[in-house]
């Protein structure tokens, strides 16, 4: 299912976050919103996932407008997963249940279990099963949200800074992960990062976004150094590296 | 290669062990029960309770069954699965360990109104005027109403606090503490100028004692916790949500901000009607969750259950305890419970093993 968004407009108070921006985004592909800090990356993203109501403008899954789906319509059909999770002593499986929560009615059943047991093992999580949360690492964690967010079997994945506190390594892992789901579900991934050379990596779809407005949207094209040195306020260089394009201050 | 793998089937040991506890918990309800069925001022022998609960409908042995140590008993069982599974509900919503009926100024509240409640039928004989339109009331039945109306009013000032304050849940806790030193100090003041009869009752009835209530407001409490706990356990899987951060929950399809509200008008009401009717049980609903969860875990599938199964324990206890220690003299069980709840919540927080 793609996602379309329509002159949409938010302000927090008396100050505009979002000004008349409009795009649309097809399935199976991962899209990078880039752009500094404050420029209401975040702001689309819960905009989309319904939490805050647009000032003006409207959001559309497939054909129908998001602001007609009922809660648990929503949630069936997108997950979110925030930039820093909570955490508490529930066991790394009752967690996981939580994201079957939107597709049963009284309690979980036992096709519910079936599918959390085989998500860990398919991530190799296996062995933090009955580790409660509060005792993951990082990394762990933020694998455990996302195979949380992909139990919901959802068509929309939105996902706000998903890497920004991991190291290189689980950076790579995490974004493999998303990568293979939104591959292997056709699922439209929308994600905000501050690492320019991830996005390059695993995406294949941009936003940049600056003072409130889509200053370009596209493929590989449009991440030109022209336009990440207006977008970073930097002069910022594109290099070729083996098939990677890879950008560097310059 | 079995179709069952390994985490599932890891889960399914640990349910069976949660269900263990459960059942563990709930079967020593039974004889705790029963001692305190055969327990009270008046020496019965276990033939004469027998006969007094099923036979010999005029002897005294009858009487103090059905009169004094049933009501006693579910008492016991009311007050204590309502006020353990209040203080779990608003620990959950909240997310802070400290939300209880008692830390929120409801039972300050029910306590100035009591207090005004006494005051006021004290005034009656003086002011026949100024009370004619309460005259159709008994003075006991004056003392609970105003007691009900001032705990619902401390419900009213906090729900609309959290609907002023959408995100603020920690001040929540903070106008709870604010509220109960404004009621305290209204029923200081209430004392100061009471006769010595008023001050003893008004003094009496924060002690809180599960003697006190009748049948009927036995059955009206039972209505309402059986309501509470029916919705409390119909949104235990939402609670958990709301354990992932309320945007989350949101996202898994939570009406984060109604469930809140509901939880919290509900688990008020609950609280408001026990005190009403039997005074001042203190930190109950503080410790029963905070035990369940040192002993079972987060998951409010099980620690909903096992909070109610242990503030019945405690009253049971709190109740037996009052009883043994200065025998003859029975102590109320609120007195129990407030004595018990600080060493036994210094020992929850302090003395966890580093894991």
């Amino acid at each position: 299912m793609g996602v379309e968004f329509k002159q949409l407009s938010f302000a927090y108070g008396g100050q505009q976050v979002l000004d008349n921006i409009s795009c649309r985004l097809t399935a199976g592909h991962i899209y990078a919103v880039l752009g500094i800090n404050g420029t209401g990356k975040s702001t689309l993203i819960k905009l989309l996932a319904g939490f805050l109501k647009p000032a003006a403008g409207s959001v559309l899954l497939g054909n129908r407008q998001l602001k007609n789906l009922s809660l648990k319509q929503r949630a069936q059909r997108i997950a979110y997963v925030p930039q820093h999770q909570q955490i508490s002593n529930l066991s790394v499986f009752d967690y996981l249940l939580l994201g079957r929560k939107p597709h049963h009615t009284w309690q979980s059943k036992r096709r519910d279990d079936a599918l959390v047991g085989s998500m860990l093992e398919k991530l190799s999580l296996s062995h933090l099963t009955m580790r409660p949360l509060q005792q993951l690492s990082g990394g762990e964690l933020q694998k455990v949200a996302l195979a949380r967010a992909f139990l919901q079997e959802p068509e929309i994945l939105l996902l706000d800074e998903p890497t920004s506190s991991l190291d290189l390594k689980n950076q790579l892992e995490v974004m493999e992960l998303i990568s293979a789901e939104t591959l292997a579900k056709n699922l439209t991934t929308i994600i905000t990062v501050h690492d320019v050379n991830l996005a390059l990596r695993f995406a294949e779809y941009f936003i940049l976004m600056k003072d409130r407005k889509i200053l370009a949207a596209g493929d590989l094209e449009i991440m030109t150094s022209e336009h990440l040195s207006q977008l970073y306020e930097l002069p910022l260089q594109l290099y070729r590296q083996g098939k990677l394009l890879q950008v560097a201050p310059s | 290669m079995s179709s069952i793998v390994q985490p599932e089937r890891d889960q399914q040991n640990y349910r069976r062990q949660q269900h263990y506890w459960l059942a563990i918990f709930a079967l020593l309800l039974l004889p705790a029960a029963g001692v305190m069925m055969l327990s009270g001022a008046s020496e019965l022998s276990p033939q004469q309770f027998w006969d007094g609960l099923f036979n010999h409908h005029n002897s005294v042995a009858h009487l103090v069954v059905w009169e004094i140590r049933f009501p006693r008993l579910i008492g016991a069982l009311l007050g204590g699965v309502s006020l353990a599974l209040s203080g779990a509900v608003l620990q959950a919503v909240l997310k802070n360990p400290l939300a209880a009926p008692t830390t929120l100024g409801i039972a300050q509240g029910a306590a100035f109104g009591a207090a005004l409640g006494i005051t006021c039928s004290g005034m009656r004989a003086s002011f026949p005027n100024l009370f004619s339109s309460l005259s159709g009331f008994a003075n006991s039945v004056m003392v609970s109403l105003f007691a009900f109306i001032f705990s619902l009013l401390t419900t009213l000032v906090i729900i609309l606090l959290t609907r002023l304050r959408q995100s603020g849940k920690e001040s929540i806790i903070l106008a709870g503490v604010a509220l109960s030193s404004l009621f305290m100090a209204g029923t200081t003041f209430l004392q100061y100028f009471a006769d010595e009869t008023q001050l003893a009752m008004i003094v009496h009835w924060t002690f809180g004692d599960l003697d006190r209530a009748t049948w009927p407001e036995l059955y009206l409490l039972g209505i309402i916790t059986v309501l509470a706990s029916g919705y409390f356990f119909a949104n235990r899987l939402n609670y958990n949500a709301i354990l992932a951060g309320d945007e989350v929950a949101q996202s898994l399809g939570v009406n984060v901000i109604r469930l809140r509200l509901i939880t919290m008008s509900m688990a008020t009401l609950t609280t408001a009607v026990t005190v009403t009717f039997f005074g001042i049980l203190g930190f109950v609903g503080l410790i029963a969750p905070h035990m369940a969860r040192r002993l079972i875990g987060s998951d409010n599938r099980y620690l909903l259950p096992l909070s109610a199964i242990l503030g019945v324990l405690i009253l049971i206890c709190a109740d037996l305890l009052g009883k043994l220690l200065l025998d003859p003299v029975a102590l109320p069980a609120g007195v129990i419970t407030s004595f018990l709840g600080t060493p036994v919540f210094l020992l929850l927080l302090f003395g966890r093993r580093s894991s």
